[in-house]
C-alpha cells in the first residue's frame, strides 16, 4: 500500500508536467482524452500572403512591362507611318514648289501675260510728289508695239517635253 | 516503450500543399530558367549577333546640297528628289504569270502599261524590257508622282533607287553664272564651283535595328550622326534684269549676225552685279545639249580690244593730272603722225577744232593721242591699273580672265598711241564696266561682286566679304567725265542710247580684232545725275564695221529703260548737259 502510495506520490506530481509537456508534443503516455486542441498553422509562418503578393509584384511588373513594350511598339509603328506621311507630304510640297517655280520664271510669266493679250508697258510718266510736277507724257501701253524678240529666252529643260507624264492608267 | 500512433488529423495540411505549390512553381521556374540557358547561354551570341545583323542597317543620310538664290530669294537652283527606275529582265516575265483570268501577260502586259508613264512607245519599252540583263537602269530621273505611279503596277524585276537631282527652274536664266553639277552630283562651273564649300554640306549616317517594316526598334541599337545641309547662297542678281538681259543680247547678236554678246550691269556704288548676260548660253538642266564652248561666262573670260571706250580713261587720266580741261582746244585732222606712226578716225572727215568734250563726242582718235600725250605712259599705265585694268577683278566666278596690260616699257612704237583710244590692251566685259563706274561713284571704284553672301537660319543674309575699293581719280574729276560722258549721248533723240526722260551718260565703242572682225559697244550709266547702275552692251565678232552706237546702244537703251523701272529709279527731271564741241 504504502508502495502504492508512493508510487501514486510519485507519479502523481508528474502527471501535470507531462499533461503540460503533451500540450506541445503529444500526450503519449496518458489516455487519448475525448477532446484534443485541435493544431492549427502557425500564422506567422504561413506564406501564402507572402506568395500572393510576390505574384501580384511579379504579375504587375510583367503586365507594366508589357504595357510599355505594347507603348513603345505602337509609337514606334506610329513614327514610322508619321514618317511615311512626313515623307508623303514633302514629296507633295515638292512637286508643288517645282510647279510654282517653272510657272513663275520670267519666260513663262512673258508667255502668259501674251497669251493674255498683255504688251509691255511702255514709257511711264512720273508724277514727282515733292514739285508737283509731272516728268514724261503717259502714253497707253498699247500705243507701242511690242519689241519684236528675235531669240526669247527658251523656258527650263528640266523635262523632256515629248514625254508624257500621265499616271499609268492609260493605254490599257 | 512504445508510444501509441495516433490518426492524422482529419482537417486539411496546408503546409504540405504549400510545399506541393512551391515545388509546382520552382520546377516551372527551373523550366523556364534551363530554357533561358538554353537561349541565352548555349550558342546564343553567334546567333543574337547573326538577327541583331539582320534587322541592324545603316543608312546614309544625304545632305541636302543648298539653293542658290537670286537677290530677292528667287530659286535659281534647287536640289530635288528624283529616282532612277530601275529593271530586273529576267523577272518582268513573271507579271501576271498566276493571274488565270489575265489575257495578256508578261512582257508584253507590262510594257502596255508601262509605256504611257514612262512617255514611250510599247514596242520601245517592250524592247527594254525583253532580255536577260539583271540589271538596267530603266529611266534615270523621274519625279516622285512618276515612280509612284511605276511601282503601284507591282511588276516584278522594276524598282527605284532614291536619287538627289539638282534643277534649275529659271532654265538658262542666269545659268551661265550659276553654272552646273555633273551626274555624279560634282560642281563642274559657275557658282556651283566656286561656292561648292558652302554649298555642298555634308552627309551623315544613321545605324538602327528595324522591324519587318521598317519600323524602327525602340530599344534596339541607334546612333545617328545627322546630316548637314549645304547652304543657300544669295547672288546679287536680279532674275528679271538677268532674263531681260539675256533675251536682250540674243536678239542683239542675232539682228547683226555676230558670234556673241555680253551685258553686265553693276550697282557702282556697291560693285554688286545686277546682270551677266551672254549670248550663246546653255540651260545648265541640259548641259549637253550646248557645245562645250558655250558653257561659260565670255563676259569675264573673253578678253578684247576695248576701243573707244578706253578713251574715257585716258581723258579722266588727264584731267585728274590738270593737264587739260574739258574746254581744252585740239585741231583733230582724219589722220596725224605721231613721231612717224600714222593715227587714222575711223571715217574720213574734215579737220575739226574740237574742245575735249568734242574729242569723246566725235570719238577722234588723233584728239584723244594728242590728250594722251599730255601724260607719260607711266602715268597713263597707273591710271588704267588703278581703273582695274590687267588684273582680275576678284568676283567670285571660276576661270576670270586678268585681261592684258603690257607694262608701259613695252609700249614701243604704236602701242603708246593705241592704248589712248583703247587698243593694244584687253580687257574683259566686266572689267571695263567696272572700270567706267568709278566716275558713277565719285571716283571710287569698288570691286564687283556677285554673291551677296549666305542664308542664315533665321533668313537674314550673313555677307561673304566686303568689297575692296579703290579712289582712282579726285571726286571733281569724276564729276567732270560725267558731264563728258552726258554730252556724249544728247537728249534730242540723235544718239541711239537715249531714253526718254532720262539724263544719259556713256560712251560707245567700236575696236577691231587681230582677225579682222570688230566688237561693238557702249557703256553707260542713267540718270546721269545721280546715277547709281552702270550698264555696258557688248556685241563681239561682226563680220563687218558696224559701229557702237549702232549695234550696242539700241540694246542698251531698251535693256537700261527696263532697268530703271525695274529697280524703282525715277528720273530726277534735270535735263543733261551740253558741253561745248568745237571751238
Amino acid at each position: 500500500m504504502a508502495r502504492t502510495a508512493l508510487a501514486h506520490r510519485a507519479t502523481a506530481p508528474a502527471a501535470p508536467r507531462r499533461s503540460t509537456e503533451g500540450r506541445s508534443s503529444g500526450s503519449a503516455t496518458a489516455p487519448r482524452p475525448r477532446l484534443t486542441v485541435v493544431t492549427r498553422p502557425n500564422p506567422s509562418s504561413s506564406s501564402v500572403p507572402f506568395t500572393l503578393l510576390c505574384t501580384a509584384i511579379i504579375a504587375v511588373t510583367l503586365f507594366a512591362v508589357l504595357m510599355l513594350n505594347i507603348s513603345m511598339s505602337d509609337t514606334s509603328f506610329r513614327l514610322a507611318e508619321l514618317q511615311k506621311e512626313s515623307h508623303r507630304l514633302t514629296v507633295q510640297e515638292q512637286t508643288l514648289a517645282e510647279e510654282s517655280e517653272r510657272l513663275s520664271t520670267p519666260q513663262e510669266l512673258q508667255k502668259r501675260a501674251t497669251e493674255l493679250g498683255m504688251v509691255p508697258a511702255g514709257t511711264p510718266a512720273y508724277i514727282d510728289l515733292g514739285q508737283g510736277t509731272i516728268i514724261g507724257e503717259p502714253l497707253p501701253a498699247g500705243g507701242q508695239a511690242a519689241p519684236a524678240e528675235l531669240a526669247p529666252v527658251p523656258a527650263a529643260q528640266i523635262y523632256d517635253d515629248d514625254t508624257y507624264w500621265g499616271m499609268g492608267n492609260e493605254g490599257r | 516503450m512504445m508510444m501509441p500512433t495516433l490518426p492524422p488529423p482529419r482537417l486539411g495540411r496546408p503546409t504540405s500543399r504549400h510545399r506541393l505549390l512551391v515545388a509546382a512553381i520552382m520546377i516551372a521556374i527551373l523550366l523556364l530558367a534551363g530554357r533561358l540557358i538554353w537561349v541565352q547561354g548555349l550558342n546564343a551570341e553567334g546567333l543574337a549577333a547573326q538577327a541583331q545583323k539582320e534587322r541592324t542597317t545603316t543608312r546614309t543620310i544625304p545632305a541636302l546640297r543648298g539653293d542658290v538664290l537670286d537677290r530677292d530669294g528667287t530659286v535659281l537652283a534647287t536640289s530635288v528628289e528624283r529616282y532612277d527606275v530601275f529593271v530586273n529582265q529576267r523577272q518582268v516575265a513573271e507579271y501576271l504569270e498566276g493571274d488565270s483570268s489575265a489575257t495578256e501577260k508578261g512582257v508584253p502586259a507590262a510594257a502596255k502599261l508601262l509605256a504611257p508613264i514612262l512617255g514611250w512607245t510599247v514596242e520601245d519599252t517592250q524592247a527594254k524590257l525583253t532580255g536577260d540583263r539583271q540589271f538596267m537602269f530603266l529611266s534615270k530621273g523621274v519625279d516622285p508622282t512618276v515612280r509612284d505611279a511605276i511601282l503601284d503596277l507591282r511588276i516584278p524585276g522594276i524598282g527605284a533607287d532614291r536619287v538627289a537631282d539638282r534643277i534649275y527652274p529659271s532654265g538658262q536664266v542666269a545659268g551661265n553664272v550659276i553654272g552646273f553639277v555633273n551626274g555624279a552630283g560634282e560642281p563642274q562651273a559657275g557658282i556651283e564651283l566656286s561656292a561648292n564649300e558652302e554649298l555642298q554640306g555634308r552627309d551623315g549616317k544613321t545605324t538602327y535595328e528595324r522591324g519587318a517594316n521598317g519600323q524602327i526598334i525602340p530599344t534596339g541599337i541607334q546612333d545617328t550622326t545627322e546630316a548637314v545641309d549645304g547652304q543657300d547662297v544669295v547672288l546679287t542678281l536680279d532674275r528679271d534684269l538677268q532674263w531681260k538681259a539675256q533675251e536682250q543680247i540674243a536678239a542683239t547678236v542675232q539682228q547683226y549676225g555676230a558670234d556673241g554678246g555680253s551685258i553686265v550691269a553693276l550697282n557702282a556704288k556697291t560693285g554688286e552685279v545686277l546682270a551677266l548676260a551672254d549670248y550663246p548660253t546653255f540651260d545648265p538642266n541640259d548641259v549637253g545639249a550646248t557645245d562645250a564652248e558655250h558653257r561659260g561666262n565670255p563676259s569675264i573670260q573673253s578678253i578684247f580690244d576695248p576701243g573707244s571706250t578706253g578713251k574715257l580713261l585716258t581723258v579722266a587720266s588727264a584731267i585728274d593730272q590738270g593737264t587739260v580741261t574739258p574746254a581744252s582746244q585740239y585741231t583733230a585732222p582724219y589722220t596725224m603722225d605721231f613721231r612717224g606712226h600714222r593715227i587714222k578716225d575711223s571715217h574720213p572727215h574734215d579737220t575739226k577744232q574740237l574742245t575735249t568734250a568734242g574729242v569723246l563726242h566725235d570719238s577722234s582718235n588723233t584728239g584723244t593721242v594728242q590728250i594722251a600725250e599730255t601724260l607719260t605712259p607711266q602715268v597713263r599705265y597707273d591710271y588704267l591699273r588703278a581703273f582695274g585694268l590687267g588684273q582680275k577683278t576678284g568676283i567670285e566666278l571660276p576661270a576670270e580672265s586678268a585681261g592684258m596690260l603690257p607694262k608701259p616699257e613695252d609700249w614701243n612704237g604704236r602701242t603708246r598711241y593705241t592704248t589712248a583710244f583703247g587698243q593694244g590692251y584687253s580687257v574683259t566685259a566686266l572689267q571695263v564696266v567696272s572700270a567706267i563706274s568709278t566716275f558713277a561713284n565719285d571716283g571710287v571704284r569698288v570691286e564687283p561682286t556677285i554673291v551677296r553672301g549666305v542664308r542664315q537660319d533665321d533668313g537674314s543674309i550673313r555677307p561673304s566679304k566686303a568689297s575692296e575699293q579703290t579712289r582712282v581719280v579726285s571726286s571733281q574729276t569724276a564729276a567732270t567725265m560725267v558731264q563728258l560722258m552726258d554730252n556724249d549721248v544728247p537728249d534730242d533723240g540723235t544718239q541711239n542710247a537715249n531714253i526718254p526722260q532720262y539724263a544719259v551718260a556713256g560712251k560707245t565703242g567700236t575696236a577691231q580684232t587681230a582677225d579682222g572682225q570688230y566688237t561693238s559697244s557702249f557703256i553707260g550709266f542713267a540718270p546721269a545725275d545721280d546715277p547709281e547702275i552702270v550698264v555696258g552692251v557688248f556685241v563681239y565678232g561682226l563680220d563687218t564695221f558696224i559701229s557702237g552706237n549702232t549695234a550696242a546702244s539700241p540694246t542698251w537703251a531698251r535693256f537700261m529703260e527696263f532697268a530703271l523701272q525695274n529697280q524703282r529709279i525715277a528720273p530726277t527731271g534735270k535735263p543733261g548737259v551740253e558741253l561745248e564741241n568745237a571751238w
